[in-house]
């Protein structure tokens, strides 16, 4: 036992308080995990969202271009064949996204 | 102070859990966006395949008669092979039962068993030719239904030129004569399609025959009329009368005579002139001599642009010719024509709307026309059809609104002709041929000539016979989903 200083009251350490290094330690490492897995997740959801809109918004022009015949459509010449009897006409494809394809038949006019 | 012995756990791990729902809720947001994107895509192209579909079926059945059948034809439009070409199948079903009452879970049955991008009927309903086409993308597929009835082959649902010999009234033919193609009539008496003798016995048409709506048909023996066809009654009557166009004004005090400016009288004196623009003329003439040719070119400018040329006098001879320049289209107005005509003889006999002319003279007997077009004759008098002295040799269509006679006694063209003539009499004679489909108001031949059926829907161009039943607007498409 410490003798105490006059004037000074004296607070006893209690060992048994508060919380341990280990807790602490293990503690701040769930949680450190639990943010950065978030993060993560978040990063990923805002590259897959903007991915999708970009994907979303590219699809809507390329189908108008497609309808309207652009000059981005590429044609070409296909016979169709059903049982014995050919048709003529034009495969029209277009390009969407990164290496998506629209394609539309067209009976000769 | 008690110890709270692994409460700062407890809270990392509440954190960690609620962390773990807010990521959890991200992923499931993102992932339905992802979703949303995909399924868009996917009806997208589905949508393209079941508009291809109708493509499809539309070129497939201007080709094919549909009899009473549900045609159902199905394959990959992506599967392309080493040619680049599409095989595609068709399986023809009855228009009974199920497929009749029910084709759309049908057509969705068929389609989920093949399995195949594009699943698409086609079938017949009355004049209207239906179709009902399923695109199929992944796991999502999309329908749409399209009903057409062509202009050119009807006018409120009739169709036209679906026979060799149409008439409102009787067909009389010839004893030795040749009809390869049906024949048919408005007329309700069996004896309307009869032989030149009056009987018919042995009429040896080569097609079916068809009678007017609620014809008794009871004790008719089909084979005194057709060679191996069927004799049956319409089921609607044909009014080709009331889908005769209108023949148009050019008259002095009309409006069409007001726009255009009055350019007097043109001379084409063995020598070539063009005319580069809409007028009226008073006369034009286009003369050779001995062997020199006189040639007038009228330049019908851009595609989709009409050359309008009203004239009075046309006069032009065997040495001299019009022909057309450009990629647009002629109406010629014309009053009288003399001499012998030839307009645009080397054009397309397929683009025979690239030249209209409309004739409002009393008579065309002493004209000779050689013609790769329209002929509209208003009311003429003295029509014969044919390639001697006189005649009208027509590669394309004939309208004539008159009831006068129109008459055959040579080949008029070997090429089709598609003869309009609603309440008129035709009369064919001699060893006369006629390649096409003849509609009159009675049909009467002598001798030993043909009738050889030419589909004009199928040998002229899609946009060629839209001046019959009012340019047509009788004629629509349908789109739907």
């Amino acid at each position: 036992m410490l003798n105490h200083k006059p004037g000074f009251t004296r607070v006893d350490f209690d060992h048994r308080m508060g919380f341990s290094l280990v807790e602490v330690l293990i503690a701040l490492l769930i949680i450190i995990i639990s943010v950065v897995s978030l993060l993560n997740f978040l990063v990923t959801s805002l590259q897959v969202n903007y991915t999708s809109s970009e994907i979303s918004e590219d699809l809507l022009n390329k189908s108008g271009n497609l309808e309207a015949r652009t000059q981005a459509v590429q044609t070409t010449t296909v016979k169709v064949t059903i049982d014995d009897k050919e048709l003529s006409g034009t495969l029209y494809e277009i390009e969407y996204g990164k290496n998506k394809r629209l394609i539309e038949f067209s009976r000769s006019q | 102070m008690k110890r709270k012995s692994g409460i700062i756990l407890g809270i990392a791990l509440i954190m960690f859990l609620v962390i773990s729902i807010i990521g959890a809720a991200l992923i499931t947001i993102v992932m339905g966006r992802a979703k949303q994107t995909n399924d868009l895509e996917k009806r997208t192209q589905a949508y393209f395949f079941a508009k291809s579909g109708v493509e499809i079926a539309r070129e497939y059945f201007e080709n094919t008669n549909l009899q009473n059948k549900i045609h159902v034809i199905y394959g990959d439009l992506s599967n392309e092979d080493e040619n680049g070409d599409i095989s595609l199948s068709v399986s023809k079903e009855d228009n009974t039962g199920d497929w009749k009452s029910n084709i759309r879970e049908k057509l969705e049955e068929f389609r989920i068993q093949q399995g195949k991008e594009i699943t698409v009927a086609v079938w017949k309903d009355s004049e209207k030719t239906r179709i009902l086409s399923t695109g199929c993308a992944g796991d999502f597929s999309r329908v749409i239904t399209f009903e057409l009835m062509l202009a050119g082959n009807s006018g409120g649902g009739v169709p036209v030129f679906d026979m060799a010999i149409f008439a409102n009234d009787t067909v009389s033919i010839g004893s030795s004569q040749t009809i390869e193609g049906n024949v048919g009539t408005n007329a309700t008496d069996t004896s309307a399609i009869r032989s030149q003798g009056g009987g018919n016995k042995d009429l040896k048409i080569d097609g079916e025959v068809f009678f007017g709506p609620g014809t008794d048909l009871e004790g008719i023996d089909p084979k005194e009329y057709t060679k191996d066809g069927t004799v049956s009654a319409l089921e609607d009557p044909r009014d080709y009368e009331a889908m005769l166009p209108k023949f148009p004004d050019f008259s002095e005090s009309s409006n069409l005579r007001e726009e255009l400016i009055d350019r007097g009288t043109l001379k084409v004196l063995e020598s070539s002139k063009s005319i580069n623009e809409d007028g009226y003329y008073e006369t034009i003439e286009v003369k050779g001599k001995n062997k020199k040719e006189a040639k007038l070119i009228i330049d019908t400018g851009s595609e989709g642009d009409v050359r309008k040329i009203v004239v009075d006098k046309l006069e032009i001879n065997s040495d001299a010719s019009i022909e057309l320049s450009g990629e647009g289209k002629l109406n010629l107005y014309v009053n009288s024509i003399s001499g012998s005509a030839s307009i645009n003889v080397l054009g397309d006999k397929k683009e025979i709307d690239r030249v209209v002319v409309y004739y409002s003279g009393n008579s065309l007997k002493n004209v000779d026309l050689d013609l790769v077009g329209t002929l509209f004759i208003d009311s003429a008098s003295d029509i014969a059809l044919g390639q001697g002295n006189n005649e009208l040799k027509v590669s394309g269509l004939i309208i004539y609104g008159g009831n006068g006679e129109v008459s055959m006694k040579g080949t008029p063209q070997v090429s089709t002709t598609a003869l309009f003539a609603p309440k008129a009499t035709v009369i064919m004679s001699g060893t006369a041929d006629f390649y096409g489909a003849i509609v009159c108001n009675k049909y009467l031949a002598n001798g030993n000539p043909g009738v050889i059926y030419r589909n004009a829907g199928e040998v002229f161009s899609e946009t060629s016979l839209e001046i019959i039943a009012g340019d047509g607007d009788e004629a629509y498409e349908l789109w739907g989903e």
